[in-house]
């Protein structure tokens, strides 16, 4: 595993007043061991692949920090390490400033601050408790009584915008929409300080997409909750997100202020991220743009030097051979050898 | 518009189940000609889908009631499961949405495109002794002769290396490569009508771009028409020539995709453009279509979407809608559309009032 002198800060926009950080990783590292045949196990040979690679990143108080990168990019496992789903190989997990270790060793005030809500709400339920009784749980072991239980579950269902009249269904028994408005009830229902959205709206139609954003929108107003938002769909993270950091084969690409990000970006693959997104501008199409070949390369074996290197536009001789450093570009720290390259050829193209 | 390649006329398609008829299609008319690239678009549940499966004839376990589906002058609600069978292998063929449940897992993926390009051959002279791997009883030598060709194929979709991969099950592959092996099967038989469900809705935007630009190649190199189903007004924008528009089994508006973007006319069309988070500034609250998608129990009298419309008037809830030209080959069903695009004020701004 390569070393670098230099993170991932996150301290590059130095004018807004100090923020108080919510979810600190440090160098966190995740690797996770292959099935090797008996006779490998026993030479001591072990294959492991790395799903999160050196990685530091600050969530701070009341802001959405949004996480994009393909599949495989090791999105959800820096999420599960969040949740404590995971453990890290190397590196330290921080909440509200205390290391934390996996999910069944946390205290209970711990547990009760990080809420989570999965991609697909139905199948996050379970199937045989009423929206009531999934809602009650995390309640029950936070030691709520049944009354305060029954008061809490009213008031969280107005939160989220369900009439009492779903508490007693089942999970089968309501739409994509109302399904999730459940999970953000269940999820919210500790008062937490910060929420994991793993691809929230993913599975969702378009006109529904609409109203569980503004309603995770309107939650972090008024609570000022921090979301870590997990998704494919930069549309949703272009939209809601402070900060976004980009991912690519375990690895930090970028890291920086949304708006900056999205309209200079200083990665070549966030550049090659944003231009493939479909949008119904008439006159620009994601068939006359740059389009990024190939999947993603196999993390049991990454490409040496810049890991984006195999399907990088403008790769030269020296990504092969060295790790690129991390560069300060304004309000982005990038890890590439031309990010300065990179974003000025996109300012210039907006501003000729 | 030369001889149409497909036309679908008045189609009407339902499902029965125990809580009565689902009317899931609703005299819905369309034609694709040669070439073309049309949009399906709409919320899950409008009746895409099964619009296009009654295309295929797979609609079973739903019934065509009422209509014609015309491709090149046969005429396939009356045809025969054999003439079916011919036109399945020949000229037309479908992708699904989700590449891993459609390719089978215990067969390679070469070995599943080979046999598309047999029933392509030969539609009638698939045997079950081929299948079944017994020792002296199958022969599979013709199998083997075809692999040049699925090389061919491979490559054609984007397979990098698809020599080595001819031996690899479709576990083997990722999601975006399992997708080009959907699209693979579908080319052997040189379809002239290529019917894609959400090809690209479970995979990443650069892994979808890929297959965008596969998909505008193929029409340009062989000329092919494609029908795409989708709920991305971006993916139609950025590939179609026409798009439509449907909900609850009906076409709302039908139109060239330009038109429809710049200028759409019907509520429903603007609604979902207006959702699209492109359209709103960072942060603010995103524009919603309030309420959901009719059951479509039983047929619904007037306007499908009178329940969730700004606009709607006594009228939108009985009888049937008009559909009105409003512009070249632009058509939009809605008895109130003077209105509506007179900007006057909704009857009731479900849209921006509320709580969200």
């Amino acid at each position: 595993m390569s070393s670098h002198a230099k993170h991932m800060s996150d301290d590059s926009d130095e004018t807004r007043k100090p923020r108080e950080a919510v979810i600190e990783l440090e160098n966190v590292t995740k690797e996770f061991a292959l099935e090797d045949s008996l006779l490998d196990q026993l030479m001591g040979r072990r294959t492991t692949i790395t799903a999160v690679s050196n990685v530091s990143l600050t969530a701070y108080e009341g802001e959405t920090l949004g996480i994009v990168g393909e599949s495989g990019s090791g999105k959800s496992t820096l999420a599960n390490l969040i949740t404590g789903l995971h453990t890290p190989t190397q590196g330290t997990v921080r909440i509200n400033g205390e290391e934390v270790s996996s999910v069944t060793r946390r205290s209970p005030e711990l547990l009760a601050d990080v809420g989570v809500i999965f991609q697909n709400a139905k199948s996050s339920i379970d199937p045989r408790l009423t929206v009531r009784q999934a809602i009650a749980e995390p309640l029950k072991t936070q030691g709520y009584g049944r009354t305060e239980r029954q008061e809490r579950i009213s008031e969280l269902l107005e939160l989220v915008n369900l009439s009492e009249r779903y508490t007693d269904r089942y999970a089968h028994e309501l739409s994509g929409g109302q399904a999730q408005r459940v999970a953000i009830a269940r999820a919210i229902a500790t008062e937490p300080r910060v929420l994991i959205l793993d691809e929230p709206v993913s599975a969702l139609d378009v006109s529904v997409k609409g109203s569980i954003i503004n309603l995770l929108m309107r939650l972090q107003r008024e609570f000022g909750l921090t979301y870590v938002l997990i998704s494919h769909d930069l549309s949703v993270v272009r939209h809601i997100a402070d900060r976004i950091a980009v991912m690519y084969l375990g690895e930090l690409m970028e890291v920086g202020s949304a708006e900056p990000l999205f309209e200079t970006p200083a990665h070549p693959y966030t550049k090659a991220l944003l231009e493939a997104i479909p949008d119904t501008d008439p006159t620009t199409s994601v068939l006359d743009a740059f389009v990024l070949e190939g999947d993603v390369p196999s993390p049991v074996d990454p490409p040496s030097g810049c890991v984006f290197h195999t399907r990088c536009p403008i790769a030269e001789d020296r990504c092969r051979r060295d790790v690129p450093p991390v560069v300060d570009v304004e309000t982005s720290a990038s890890r590439c050898h031309f990010a300065k390259r990179v974003r000025a050829e996109k300012e210039e193209v907006q501003n000729p | 518009m030369t001889e149409p390649l497909l036309s679908v006329e008045n189609l009407h398609t339902h499902f029965e189940t125990y809580d009565g008829t689902v009317h899931a299609v609703n005299g819905v008319s369309f034609e694709i000609g040669p070439g073309e690239i049309v949009g399906i678009v709409g919320e899950s549940g409008s009746g895409k889908s099964v619009t296009a499966l009654s295309t295929m004839r797979l609609e079973d376990p739903g019934r065509i009631v009422e209509g014609s589906i015309r491709f090149r002058g046969t005429e396939l609600t009356t045809a025969t499961d054999r003439d079916i069978r011919q036109l399945r292998g020949g000229g037309l063929s479908m992708v699904f949405q989700d590449p891993m449940t459609t390719l089978n897992p215990v067969f390679t993926v070469s070995e599943q495109i080979v046999e598309s390009l047999k029933v392509h051959d030969n539609p009638e002279a698939q045997t079950l002794r081929e299948y079944l791997r017994i020792p002296f009883f199958h022969d599979r030598t013709d199998w083997r002769k075809k692999r040049e060709r699925v090389v061919e194929l491979m490559e054609e979709v984007g397979i990098p290396n698809p020599a080595e991969r001819l031996d690899a099950y479709p576990h083997e592959f990722s999601g975006g490569m399992r997708q080009r092996a959907m699209l693979a099967i579908a080319l052997a038989s040189e379809p002239d009508l290529l019917i894609a469900d959400e090809p690209t809705t479970a995979l990443d935007v650069t892994i979808q771009a890929q297959i965008l630009k596969i998909i505008a190649r193929l029409r340009e190199e062989r000329g092919m028409s494609v029908v795409m189903i989708t709920h991305d007004l971006g993916v139609v924008a950025d590939i179609c020539d026409r798009v439509i528009v449907m909900y609850g089994g009906e076409i709302m508006e039908h139109g060239p995709v330009e038109q429809i973007i710049r200028n759409p006319q019907h509520p429903y069309t603007q609604a979902l453009l207006e959702c699209m988070p492109q359209g709103t500034q960072r942060k603010e609250k995103l524009e919603t279509i309030d309420g959901q998608v009719p059951a479509q129990l039983g047929g619904i009298t007037g306007c499908p979407f009178a329940s969730r419309c700004d606009y709607t008037h006594d009228i939108c809830w009985s009888g049937d809608m008009p559909t009105v030209d409003c512009g070249e080959n632009h058509q939009a069903k809605c008895c109130e559309l003077q209105r509506v695009n007179d900007g006057e004020n909704a009857t009731h701004s479900s849209n921006t009032g509320g709580t969200l």
